[in-house]
């Protein structure tokens, strides 16, 4: 079983790079986020 | 060692939620500082809160790919049986609502030697790991 390794350092600009990759695909739709959101969907009748 | 909390990648996607900079330091942290480990249980939580808030399939495969790319693979803590037994005892010392995921990281941290999570969640000192931020 081959398990996936991503270990080389990244550079401070292909960390930034990555995580607005992350932030534009999530967009605004995190906004008004509460916690607890992920159990309520998960035990929600 | 130090494990790290689902509200710091909440934040980290967030440039305007409070917490930002110092989520983002943390998770850069993550590819240099031997320290930090994350709990599969908050890569799990944080998938569940992008699933409530609408995030789409394809967005979130495409969000954890990248993920895996800022985290390197030996740095994320198994879900074990041992972890979920010790999640299970700690919940009877977790009251408070939505306690399930706290118990489980916190379960995660103990269970490998941690002695403080990254987290702005001071409950996590009644289940037994300092909380730092």
């Amino acid at each position: 079983m081959e398990i996936k390794q991503h270990s080389r350092k990244l550079t401070k600009e292909e960390f930034d790079e990555i995580a607005s990759e992350i932030r534009t695909l999530v967009g605004d739709k995190m906004k008004n986020h509460e916690e607890g959101d992920a159990e309520r969907l998960l035990f929600k009748r | 060692m130090r494990i790290l909390d689902t509200v710091i990648l909440l934040a980290f996607i967030d440039k305007t939620d409070p917490l930002y900079a110092k989520a983002n330091s943390y998770v850069l942290e993550l590819s240099s500082e031997k320290d930090i480990f994350v709990p599969s249980a908050t890569l799990l939580e944080f998938d569940l809160e992008l699933k409530a808030h609408g995030v789409d399939d394809s967005a979130r495969s495409s969000i954890h790919s990248k993920f895996g790319r800022l985290i390197p693979a030996d740095r994320i803590l198994p879900l074990t049986p041992d972890v979920l037994g010790r999640a299970a005892q700690l919940s009877q010392k977790a009251k408070w609502r939505n306690a399930y995921f706290d118990t489980m990281i916190v379960a995660t941290g103990l269970e490998h030697g941690a002695d403080s999570a990254i987290t702005t969640d001071h409950k996590f000192r009644r289940l037994g790991l300092e909380a730092i931020f």
